[in-house]
């Protein structure tokens, strides 16, 4: 049995035309307050952390049913499925000597176990590169690895640009989405060719479909954030429209599969379906 | 000295061989809070600047230039560093999530986030405060909490700044922001997976520290301790050199500003001094010219190899000062020092106020006087070379860090006086030189020292009707009535305060005839119950005038109504029609109304009020019932009257008309506010009908205009009035009297008045003693007033 809330103080009106449709938002009872929610590819489930963010959790949107998988330091940070969708693979952080280091776990879905892959080390790369996934793209804080049928890349789509975050490949593989945390959200080509500025601002972009991406708009006074919202835009720029209402303060987000999953500050997880 | 420099060299050894970790490979995530000089930021506005002036203080500026100052400090050691901004426009002010995930992504070992303080209050302080992510007791992350303690050390051995508590002030920020809600925090450190704090410096709302974190070495330093913390978190030895670092001060004069100022901050900096490091050989290794436009005195000697030197500073205004002192590697040596202000001329009056001269308008009995002087003055020895002759005591108080010396008497000056002020040569200025010459001057006092009260309501002993009891007094000028009310202080008998309705205070216009106000109680008073009133000295008119003191009077609440039946009533005065001005019966009044007294007001229901206006000092005005009153009044009865009365000081007749005669019998004066009971004896000729009231001005400032309310006539058989106390030890004699009448009593005597039968005031007296010999023979009214009540007795002349 689903074990959803509709938020009724959200109503989000379904577009109509070749815009993509927003169904109300839809708050997730879960067992613990939590954080950082990731969909996997075909959104059936939900990866998430703590309101503290430590440790990793799963829960099946069709069951509710929820799997702690690791109470580790930031493991739920960037965790990334494997392409058959049966293992996770993730990270965590723990310090040696005073010294940040990370290793790379694997969760079994069949198995229900962890097992590590890589030790704790300096240098540990991206979780998704160890997915054995031949497509996918991943910021790296200086540049951007874009792999396409195994083939890796680094690039830097833009020429000054000083860091980039939330790198991705859109569900069909012919345009790159990332942010560059000064300049803002852009749409390109695959290969980083042809950058087209989306938004001026905004974290955790994300894939709704091939055609729209999800990201989150927050101002702050420096020491709180004093509002923040779920934006949707068609990669073309149009449509852009906000889906989460202004007394609402989004955390983190993510979407796939024409889904979106994000939380607020503090700690609640909502479900937003588009078509 | 070879010993000295043997164990200099063997400290800075040591403090670089205790750990050998390299700082190659470290990363930090520096991110310099705020930015943009939005409403994000947080500016605090001091001169030279405007506000919004970007070169002014803002919290994004100092963020920054500490930030900057680390990275340099931290790179120049090896450390690889990155940072969430290194200008400050609007673009550069990431979203607080944006840092996160950039200090994430970084993989950086420490996340390190600068911040300064702030009250946003007027209460003033400086210290340190550390947040980590966790609850005060229970870090996140422990690591958090540790480079919190280390760097609060650090911080805390600046002494070129002052601090107002040198307690360690770690706090988990899910505790210090718990009304945010629980576990959200500060931002920067929400999700935010690495070691990491962030520091509130100090105080930027502390205006000297404010024009500290203005002086971008002074940052520099705070960002020193930054690293000296972080290499202390990772075990990284110290840098080779030291620093020296301190703060000139005035050693006398004291900082302008009227802003909060706590220890050495109270002393004037020395702005543009030239500060000479000088090594042991007499070289100097450097010069540091401290700031001319902020107001901080600091100055900072970076990279200065570990030794022994001296530390010259040196400005045309003031006497050069040194110290020696010893360099440490890695350490801050502080060589805080004061400095004496070269006076280079005899200390001059260069203007003085009041300026009078023969024939000039007289000044105010409280004027103060003024020196203004060419240099900072010695207040000990000014304030013993003044004199006032006559002399009046009063206080000095000194401004302008003591250019400026003001002496306010404590008591007005003499009315009609000329004073002569002197200040004597032996004042001297701070430097001790005294002046060359003596100053003099005069000026004219006015006839008038004191604020007069012209009236009040209630006086001593009086009683005061217990519904809607008000509070007021009338003066010869108008009072400033700002926060009068917290002046008065009305308590009953057990010491309780009571409240006043402040909303409902009123006072007079300017142009009003008199200054008055006027100050209801919140809430009616207890009957019988003694109440004092407590009235501060401090009460004054526009000009700072005062009252001659402060009052302290006892008044008793009592039930003015006095109910004495239907029966008994000659005119129950709930009809104004039947009463209207009577312009021939008037002297000199201008305008009369009649009209229905308030409801609020009344007594017994409705009732009539009377408002009137003289022209002239000997006025009266008739008010004539259009028809006589039904109700025969025969001599020997007592009248019973409810007035409420107007505080003019008037005085309320009413009139009879006999068969042989008009007639009008006194009632009382109208020296008080609110409902009072009067009973009077009927002193008729023969039996008569009421058919006016009649009011004679009393001449005085307040009395040219006034309403007041009656209701309830009564003929009675009794005098219990309120007014017209019959007071047992009162004795009046002879009687009848021919030369004087004396009144006498166990409580003081204040005046007797002689009133005809008319209600015509035929003589008058302060005292008990009335001169009658020139009062034509006839049965007249001494009225007595004591300190206890008024009184009258009938009382016959005869000669």
């Amino acid at each position: 049995m689903k074990r959803y809330t509709i938020l009724g103080a959200i109503v989000i009106t379904f577009m109509t035309g070749n815009a993509t449709d927003f169904s109300p938002a839809v708050k997730l009872n879960l067992p613990t307050a939590g954080a950082h929610p990731i969909l996997s590819p075909d959104a059936s489930k939900m990866l998430y952390t703590t309101d503290n963010h430590c440790g990793l959790s799963m829960v099946d949107l069709n069951t509710m049913h929820t799997t702690v998988i690791d109470e580790s330091m930031a493991a739920g940070n960037n965790p990334a499925f494997s392409p058959d969708a049966n293992s996770i693979v993730y990270r965590t952080a723990s310090t040696n000597d005073g010294l940040l280091v990370h290793d790379i776990r694997v969760y079994d879905l069949n198995e229900g176990k962890s097992k590590v892959k890589a030790q704790y080390s300096r240098s540990t790369a991206e979780p998704i590169e160890y997915t054995g996934s031949t497509n996918y793209a991943i910021d790296r804080y200086h540049d951007i690895l874009v792999c396409h049928d195994g083939v890796s890349k680094k690039i830097s789509p833009l020429p000054d640009a000083h860091s980039y975050l939330w790198a991705s490949l859109s569900p069909d593989g012919k345009h790159l989405l990332f942010t560059e945390p000064f300049k803002g959200v852009y749409v390109a080509n695959a290969d980083g060719s042809n950058p087209v500025l989306l938004a001026p601002k905004g974290d955790y972009a994300s894939w709704v479909n091939d055609n729209t991406i999800v990201y989150v708009l927050s101002h702050d006074d420096g020491y709180i954030i004093l509002d923040s919202s779920l934006m949707a835009i068609n990669i073309d720029g149009t449509e852009a429209r906000q889906l989460t209402p202004n007394d609402m303060i989004v955390g983190e987000a993510s979407a796939a599969n024409n889904h979106i999953v994000f939380s607020t500050i503090s700690g609640d997880l909502y479900l937003i379906n588009a078509k | 000295m070879k010993a000295k420099l043997f164990t200099l060299i063997m400290a800075s050894a040591m403090a670089l061989s205790v750990s050998a970790r390299d700082a190659a490979g470290l990363k930090i995530y520096i991110n310099p809070g705020h930015g943009g000089h939005d409403g994000g930021d947080r500016p605090v506005t001091v001169p030279p600047y405007e506000a919004g002036d970007p070169n002014g203080y803002w919290e994004s500026n100092s963020n920054l230039d500490k930030g900057l100052a680390l990275r340099d400090m931290l790179q120049a050691k090896g450390y690889t560093v990155e940072m969430s901004r290194v200008t400050n426009t609007d673009d550069d002010d990431l979203p607080l999530s944006t840092i996160v995930n950039l200090s994430n992504k970084s993989k950086a070992d420490l996340f390190f986030s600068i911040h300064s303080n702030a009250t946003g209050t007027s209460s003033r302080r400086n210290f340190p405060l550390m947040l980590f992510r966790g609850y005060d007791n229970d870090p996140e992350r422990p690591n958090s909490l540790k480079i919190c303690q280390i760097l609060n050390k650090y911080l805390l051995q600046n002494q070129a700044t002052y601090w107002t508590s040198t307690n360690i002030n770690c706090r988990g920020d899910w505790s210090f922001y718990s009304s945010w809600g629980d576990k959200v925090g500060l931002g920067v450190l929400r999700g935010n997976n690495i070691d990491g704090m962030l520091s509130e410096g100090s105080f930027h709302d502390y205006i000297p520290e404010t024009y500290r974190l203005l002086n971008k070495d002074f940052c520099w330093l705070e960002a020193w301790h930054f690293r000296k913390a972080i290499d202390e978190f990772f075990d990284v030895p110290g840098v080779e050199n030291g620093v020296v670092a301190g703060r000139l001060n005035d050693v006398r004069v004291l900082r302008d500003g009227q802003y909060a100022m706590f220890g050495e901050d109270k002393m004037a900096t020395i702005q543009g001094a030239k500060v000479s490091l000088i090594d042991a050989t007499g070289n100097v290794v450097d010069t540091y010219t401290t700031e001319p436009q902020h107001i901080n005195g600091f100055y900072l000697f970076k990279e200065v190899k570990p030794g022994h030197y001296t530390v010259k500073a040196e400005i045309d205004t003031h006497f050069p000062v040194q110290t020696e002192v010893d360099v440490v590697a890695d350490e801050v040596t502080f060589a805080n020092m004061t400095m004496q202000k070269q006076r280079v001329t005899p200390p001059e009056v260069i203007s003085y106020s009041p300026v009078w001269k023969e024939g000039d308008e007289a000044l105010l009995c409280n004027t103060p006087i003024t020196f203004n002087f060419n240099w900072d003055m010695d207040v000990a020895s000014t304030e013993a070379a003044f004199k006032i002759d006559p002399p009046v005591e009063g206080k000095f108080t000194w401004e302008d860090i003591n250019y400026r010396m003001v002496f306010t008497p404590s008591s007005p000056y003499l009315t009609n006086t000329v004073y002569t002020v002197t200040l004597d040569k032996s004042a001297k200025h701070a430097g001790m030189t005294p002046m060359n010459e003596s100053v003099s001057f005069k000026f004219a006092t006015t006839d008038r020292n004191f604020m007069s009260i012209l009236g009040s309501f209630p006086k001593q002993d009086e009683e005061v009707h217990y519904k809607d009891a008000t509070i007021e007094f009338r003066f010869d000028k108008l009072p400033n009535c700002t926060g009068i009310q917290k002046k008065l202080n009305c308590t009953d008998s057990q010491g309780n305060t009571l409240s006043f309705d402040v909303r409902n205070m009123k006072n007079s216009k300017v142009g009003a005839e008199y200054g008055w106000f006027r100050i209801p109680l919140a809430k009616p008073l207890t009957p019988g119950e003694t109440y004092t009133l407590k009235v501060d000295g401090t009460v004054a008119d526009k000009d700072g005038i005062t009252i001659p003191e402060p009052i302290t009077l006892t008044f008793k609440a009592v039930d003015a109504s006095n109910d004495k039946g239907e029966t008994n009533i000659i005119d129950d005065m709930a009809t104004p029609a039947n009463y209207a001005l009577d312009t021939e019966g008037s002297i000199a009044c201008s305008s009369a109304t009649v009209a229905q007294t308030k409801t609020a007001q009344t007594l017994f229901g409705a009732a009539t009020s009377f408002t009137y206006k003289f022209d002239a000092d000997e006025a009266e005005v008739l008010f004539k019932r259009t028809s006589t009153a039904e109700k025969i009044v025969n001599p020997g009865k007592y009248i019973g009257v409810h007035l409420n009365g107007d505080l003019t000081g008037n005085k309320v007749y009413l009139e009879f008309m006999t068969d042989i005669a008009t007639q009008y019998l006194y009632v009382g004066e109208m020296d008080f506010l609110g409902w009072r009971y009067f009973a009077v004896p009927a002193n008729l000729e023969t039996a008569g009908k009421l058919s006016g009231v009649k009011i004679v001005r009393n001449p005085s400032q307040s009395s040219s205009s006034g309403t007041f309310s009656m209701d309830n006539i009564y003929l009675t058989d009794d005098a219990n009035s309120v007014e017209n106390i019959e007071i047992s030890s009162l004795t009046v004699y002879p009687n009848p009297a021919s030369e004087y009448l004396i009144a006498n009593a166990d409580c003081t005597i204040h005046s007797i008045e002689l009133y005809s039968a008319g209600g015509v005031k035929v003589a008058h007296a302060d005292g008990n003693i009335l001169n009658v010999s020139e009062v034509a023979e006839g049965t007249y009214f001494a009225v007595i007033t004591t300190s206890a009540a008024r009184s009258s007795k009938t009382i016959i002349i005869k000669h």
